[in-house]
Parts: structure tokens; C-alpha cells; sequence
């Protein structure tokens, strides 16, 4: 029986070509394309693939929020990302939130489909070379519990439309203290001195 | 009429795969002379054969500086009209790279089915195509220019971005401190926004600032 692929990605030149590239294989079947959420979702509610490749930011959506919505609601559903950022941090916590395996834009992707659909598959984790390689020298670093959480994330994005520390604080019911502390940690991570400049190294590394 | 040459150079080799798909559905009106991922397998290709087209995507790991690389590719093939694939959404990006002599510019997350053989068309007949994410943008940005931008004002944006404060931005951009100040201010008012943090978000989503290397 041929293993179920959906693809998800806001580009229609990258779901055209993965389409190709995996079709060229007769054990993959894609079952439906996706360029928004909403859409990956019905496409898995009704098509119940076995694997997702998806690219990050789908529809504006951080691929966090997208692997644990679709995790949370089909637990053997297995998840591969694809994506530019080149944060081996980033693809731990991506790993951390449930992610099977991680494509980097920059590898030959081509030649990286079917391995890590066969490696997900086998419940193993996988990366692409490139990605591996990040991925082994930020786990070296000193920063690496420093892990991107949904609160951080959340902070990020409301300091990012320039919420203040209080109302971000009011907002996301926390004490303020607890809003400065994953500020700094933010600042940290990203190696920023002051807002402005988080805020610029977090959308140059695609995280915002 | 005869076929329009294409040449296709792009790093990611499923977006190259995606755009050969693509034209290829555009019923042989588009011939691909060929679809390479880095620069010296498409210079040879351009000296061997007559192309039309050059399908460029600004990603590759060899190029630092495409304004140059597009200045040299007119120099060397003046009749081969030079097309950007990007996935940096910059009004200011895309005027500099028409400046430099490219034809076209395709935003790689516009919609694109059915778009991108008309616009290969529309390229060979003369005309200069910019997909439609990045014209609204590239004409946001004008608006925006009118809105009295100045050099000075774009420099103080980008030290603001890379996290200088007032100070350091007066020291660097030889301005007053109090100059600066008043720049900041005018941003904050011609971006429409209440606090620095949001000058740089707001910046980027109206192309005001690249975030990538420049041209």
C-alpha cells in the first residue's frame, strides 16, 4: 500500500515540485495540497495521511502551533518541516514541540524527500545534512535550555507590535517581573541589546 | 510564434522543479533551455544557446551582490531579459534590482499558478513584470518615499533595527542627538506607530527596511 503524503507550503512552487519529486517514486501517493492551515487540516481530517511535509509559517502560523494542534489531534500523524532557518536552537525546540524531521531549504531536497519519509516513518528523527550540522553545533552552545516556549514566543510577537511590558503582562495574565525575565531571556538567546534589535534578529532568522 | 527560452537557475532544487512544472503546462509556448542550481552551469548554458529569459533566484550561495551580477549578465547577454525568483518581500529591494537592469522580479510566495507563463509572455514583449505581492508593496514604498523619507531617515531606521541606541545612531550617522530624536519621531509618525519596538516591524511590512543583504 502506498504511504499518504499531504503538503502544506505557501509557495505553489514548492508544492509543485515536492509533488513531482515524490510522485516519481511509486510507493508515495500525495494525497491533497495545502497552502493554508485551515485547509492542511480538513486535508488531514479527511484524507489521513501518514506523513505531513510542511513549510514553515504557513500562513503566517508558527510551525509550533501547527505540529501541536496537529499532533494533539492525530497522534501518529508523523510531521516534517521544511525550513530556511538555520537556528539549530530553533530545530531543537521545533523537535521538542513534536516535530519528526527537519528538511533545510538550503540541502538538496530532491534527494532528501523519500529518506526522510522512510526515517519518520521508522520512528527515527531526521534531519538533512545541513541542518544536522546546526543542529550538532547548537547543541554544544551554552544557550541551548535557553528553548523558544509558546510563552517566549508569545512575548516575542507582542513586543514585536509594541505592546508594553504591563499590558503584555495584563494580557497574558503573568506577573510583570515574569514578562522582563523572558524578555531578557529572549535578548539573551538572540545575542540583542535592546527591543528594537530582538525584535530585527528574530524576523531575520525567520522567527517572527 | 516561436517558443520563449528559458533559462532556470535557483539553489532550491524543488522550487526549480516546481517552475519547470509549471511552464511546462503552459503549452510548449515556454521552451526550457535548461534548469541549473548554480552560476557556472547557467553562464555556460547562456554562451552556448540563444535564451530569451533568465529566471535568476537572488538565494544563490555565490552571489553576494546581485545588482552587480545583473549589471555583468546585460553586459555579457544585453538581449537575455534577467528575471529575480526571491523570497524577500522589499519594495526597496525590487526598485534597486530594476534599477540594476532586471526585467522582472517573482515573489515566490505569490500565487504563481497560471501567472507565471503570462508574465514570461509579457516579459518578451517589452514589458517589465513584478508579481503581485511585491508590486503593492513596491508601490507602498513609493507612497511611503513621498511621505518625505530621506537618506538620512532610512539610516537612522536601519541603526535602529540593529539595536543602537540614540547615542551610538548620533555618533554613527554624525547627527545630533537631538536630530535623531526628532527622526525617530517622524518614523514613529510616518509609520503610523506608538513605540520604537513597533518602527521596526512596521518598517519591514511596508519594505522600508530589508532585512536580508542589500543589492
Amino acid at each position: 500500500m502506498a504511504i499518504r503524503i499531504a503538503l502544506a507550503a505557501d509557495e505553489d512552487l514548492t508544492l509543485l515540485g515536492a509533488k513531482a519529486v515524490l510522485e516519481r517514486e511509486y510507493r508515495y501517493r500525495v494525497v491533497g495540497t495545502a497552502r493554508k492551515f485551515s485547509d492542511l487540516w480538513r486535508l488531514v481530517d479527511e484524507q489521513k495521511p501518514d506523513v505531513v511535509i510542511v513549510n514553515d509559517w504557513l500562513g503566517g502560523m508558527h510551525t509550533t502551533s501547527i505540529t501541536d494542534k496537529l499532533k494533539r489531534h492525530h497522534r501518529r500523524l508523523k510531521v516534517i518541516v521544511m525550513s530556511g532557518v538555520s537556528d539549530g536552537l530553533f530545530i531543537h525546540d521545533l523537535f521538542t514541540a513534536g516535530i519528526n524531521g527537519y528538511l533545510h531549504k538550503s540541502d538538496t531536497l530532491a534527494d532528501c524527500l523519500s529518506p526522510a519519509v522512510d526515517t519518520v516513518l521508522a520512528d527515527f528523527p531526521y534531519l538533512s545534512p545541513f541542518a544536522r550540522n546546526v543542529y550538532i553545533i547548537a547543541m554544544q552552545s551554552a544557550k541551548r535550555n535557553n528553548r523558544l516556549t509558546s510563552e517566549s514566543l508569545r512575548v516575542l510577537n507582542l513586543l514585536a507590535q509594541g505592546v508594553p511590558i504591563g499590558k503584555i503582562a495584563y494580557e497574558l495574565g503573568l506577573p510583570t517581573r515574569r514578562i522582563y525575565w523572558v524578555r531578557d531571556k529572549l535578548r539573551h538567546r538572540f545575542d540583542a541589546t535592546t527591543n528594537e534589535h530582538l525584535i530585527y534578529c528574530a524576523m531575520k532568522q525567520g522567527i517572527l | 510564434m516561436t517558443p520563449i527560452r528559458v533559462v532556470i537557475v535557483d539553489a532550491n532544487d524543488l522550487i526549480r522543479h516546481g517552475i519547470v512544472q509549471m511552464i511546462q503546462r503552459g503549452d510548449g509556448r515556454i521552451t526550457i533551455m535548461g534548469a541549473y542550481a548554480t552560476l557556472p552551469r547557467m553562464r555556460d548554458a547562456l554562451r552556448l544557446d540563444p535564451v530569451d529569459i533568465l529566471l535568476l533566484d537572488d538565494t544563490l550561495p555565490t552571489v553576494r551582490q546581485v545588482g552587480d551580477l545583473i549589471l555583468e549578465l546585460k553586459d555579457q547577454h544585453p538581449h537575455v531579459s534577467i528575471v529575480i525568483t526571491s523570497d524577500r518581500l522589499s519594495g526597496l529591494y525590487v526598485q534597486r534590482l530594476l534599477e540594476s537592469g532586471a526585467t522582472g522580479f517573482i515573489y515566490k510566495f505569490d500565487r504563481l499558478q497560471g501567472l507565471l507563463v503570462p508574465a514570461l509572455e509579457m516579459i518578451r514583449n517589452g514589458s517589465l513584470y513584478v508579481s503581485p505581492k511585491a508590486a503593492a508593496l513596491t508601490y507602498m514604498m513609493r507612497r511611503q518615499t513621498n511621505l518625505r523619507l530621506t537618506e538620512t531617515d532610512r539610516d537612522v531606521l536601519w541603526l535602529i533595527s540593529e539595536g543602537h541606541n540614540i547615542q551610538e545612531i548620533a555618533a554613527i550617522a554624525e547627527l545630533t542627538t537631538r536630530s535623531v530624536y526628532r527622526i525617530r519621531e517622524k518614523l514613529r509618525k510616518i509609520l503610523n506607530v506608538k513605540t520604537n519596538e513597533q518602527i521596526v516591524d512596521a518598517a519591514r511590512k511596508r519594505g522600508l527596511l530589508d532585512i536580508s543583504n542589500q543589492v
